[in-house]
């Protein structure tokens, strides 16, 4: 079980996401701009964050870099984006610890890469842990 | 031996007496009254006091033998000066002519050149700009006096030095000029040598629209594939929640194939708005043409508005007056233009706020006002909002979807039905669109109780 904030600003696709991602298990907030979700982000400490790039208000990119600059969250960022954006945006977001997902996208697959991005975390929080002891 | 002498001497001495004697009498003869060739060179000597009179017959003189040939002689050479003459006045009549026309061509010639909708540079081989005319003038952002006589190195940032050589002939590049911020292509021809050496002739061709128009393709691409995405993401994501069987309440499945539903209709509107756009942009968009009557018309746009101002909140009204003209046009393209523009009033229209809808004639043309009391749009975004895609710039915009396509249909529809479409708007107060349309000499009046 893990918190997860999911900043999508289509309100169908935050909904369906997170319909996956709760039937996983998981406790997911929605936000639908990046001003809210940074919001979220600061009252809940989520493990993940799935975040569009195209938002009012505060978008994608301003998200993810205010966010990597304090670290969070714990388990990374996976920024949902169309192909022919990649380049532009990999550049504006070079060297910050972030997965990019293809829009469109398969809710299925997206959770595939949510559970691998949360089993790196918790293998590197484990280890982590041992070697405290 | 002495009368030998005697006679010898006598011969020695008559001989140069007697030719003195017979060369006196002539002399004499001449000398005393008015001879031929004095009359002919008096003649001449008036002559030549008067320029121009060559033209004098000496056979009036009536002279004989000798004189008469020489008179006759006289006479023929001065007809033929004459005739030389007469053929040198009209050669200058005609030269002057010729330059008269010169001087026109030479005129007409820079004319032309200046209003060359391409620029031209003449370069000579020392690389100096001879000649520019009006429009390279503009295209490089330079006076005349800044060009001609420059190097044309000091022109280009290239050294163009190949232009000497035979194979600068070839030139065909691409420049962008720091001046004007235009993008400029250069092709060269050489001339034929004149006096000064061989030039070189520099056409200038502005490229700049070439480059706006594939920036305007690359802008709509963007636009159309980022518009496509999201329908697209919600149709694959909702059909394989079900496929999956994720959701198992009644309610949920109906709000999955809802969504895929209401997904695939905005791909539609998408896929129609963009055709109708390109179509009507280019021109090619083919208006089915019949009476239209107006007032039918606004009141099924109302109505069918209606449901969605209500849901927001948002008063919609229809003011007809009493009689509303018929027009000439297309009337579901009409539909979707009024749609529209009605459809972004409410949309735009916070809750508690109303969207007016009237309409007015003056004979010749029919007026119709979509007036809100929405968000407005400011004055920076105003020019802009008929393009295609161009949505005003804040956030409360962003917050509600649209694609930017829907003004820009509107204006291309009424521009095709040879109307026009306006915008007052006041950010924050509201905004107001004017639709006036030409009611045509077809147009027939019908009355509002058309029904």
């Amino acid at each position: 079980m893990a918190v997860i904030v999911i900043a999508e600003d289509e309100v169908h696709i935050a909904r369906v996401v997170g319909v996956w991602l709760r039937k996983g298990g998981h406790v997911v907030y929605e936000a639908n701009d990046g001003r809210s979700a940074l919001e979220l982000i600061r009252r809940h400490h989520p493990e993940l964050l799935i975040a569009d790039v195209n938002m009012p208000v505060m978008d994608g990119i301003e998200l993810v870099t205010t966010c990597a600059a304090t670290g969070q969250p714990r388990g990374g960022i996976i920024v949902l984006t169309s192909r022919c954006d990649q380049t532009e945006i990999r550049r504006r977001l070079k060297g910050l610890n972030v997965v990019f997902h293809p829009k469109p996208f398969s809710p299925s697959r997206l959770t595939q890469e949510v559970e691998r991005l949360l089993a790196r975390s918790q293998d590197v929080v484990g280890t982590t842990g041992t070697s405290r002891r | 031996m002495v009368l030998a002498d005697l006679g010898q001497l006598f011969l020695l001495t008559s001989v140069p007496v007697a030719a003195f004697l017979i060369g006196y009498g002539v002399f004499r003869k001449v000398a005393r009254k008015p001879q031929p060739l004095r009359r002919i060179a008096q003649r001449l000597e008036t002559l030549a006091g008067q320029a121009g009179q060559i033209e004098i017959d000496l056979t009036q003189l009536q002279l004989q033998d000798a004189h008469g040939v020489l008179s006759q002689g006289w006479n023929r050479l001065v007809a033929e000066v004459a005739e030389a003459r007469r053929e040198l006045e009209a050669l200058q009549v005609r030269r002057q002519a010729l330059e008269t026309v010169g001087r026109y061509h030479a005129a007409w010639m820079t004319d032309l050149l200046n209003k060359m909708p391409y620029g031209l540079l003449m370069v000579g081989d020392d690389l100096g700009v001879t000649f520019a005319n009006t429009s390279a003038e503009r295209l490089l952002g330079r006076r005349g006096d800044e060009l001609v006589g420059r190097k044309i190195t000091e022109i280009f940032d290239d050294s163009l030095e190949y232009l000497r050589t035979p194979a600068g002939s070839m030139l065909d590049r691409t420049f962008s000029v720091q001046t004007t911020g235009a993008t400029v292509r250069l092709k060269a021809a050489r001339t034929l040598a004149q006096g000064g050496g061989a030039q070189t002739a520099l056409f200038l061709q502005d490229t700049s629209h070439l480059k706006e128009a594939r920036q305007a393709r690359d802008r709509f691409l963007y636009h159309i594939t980022h518009e496509l995405r999201t329908p697209l993401t919600n149709i694959r994501a909702y059909a394989e929640t079900l496929s999956e069987g994720v959701l198992e309440d009644r309610d949920s499945l109906r709000e999955c194939y809802n969504v895929i539903i209401g997904e695939t209709e905005r791909l539609s509107r998408l896929v129609e708005d963009v055709l109708s756009v390109s179509q009507l942009e280019a021109g090619s968009a083919r208006l089915v043409v019949d009476d239209v009557q107006m007032a039918r018309l606004l009141r099924q746009v109302v109505e069918d508005m209606q449901a969605s101002a209500d849901e927001k909140n948002v008063e919609l009204i229809l003011s007809l007056p009493p009689k509303v003209p018929t027009i000439r046009g297309d009337k579901d393209r009409l539909t979707v233009v009024l749609t529209n523009l009605v459809g972004n009033a409410v949309k735009y229209t916070p809750a508690g706020g109303h969207v007016e809808v009237t309409c007015e004639e003056d004979g010749a043309r029919l007026q119709i006002r979509v007036r809100d009391t929405g968000i407005g749009i400011a004055p920076e975004d105003q020019p802009r909002v008929f393009e295609k895609f161009y949505r005003a710039q804040n956030e409360e915009v962003a917050r509600i979807p649209g694609t930017g396509l829907g003004l820009a249909i509107a204006q291309e529809t009424v521009r095709a039905h040879g109307g026009t479409i306006e915008l007052v708007s006041e950010l924050g107060k509201g905004s107001t669109f004017t639709v006036t349309l030409p009611i045509g000499r077809s147009a027939v009046v019908g009355v509002t109780e058309d029904e």
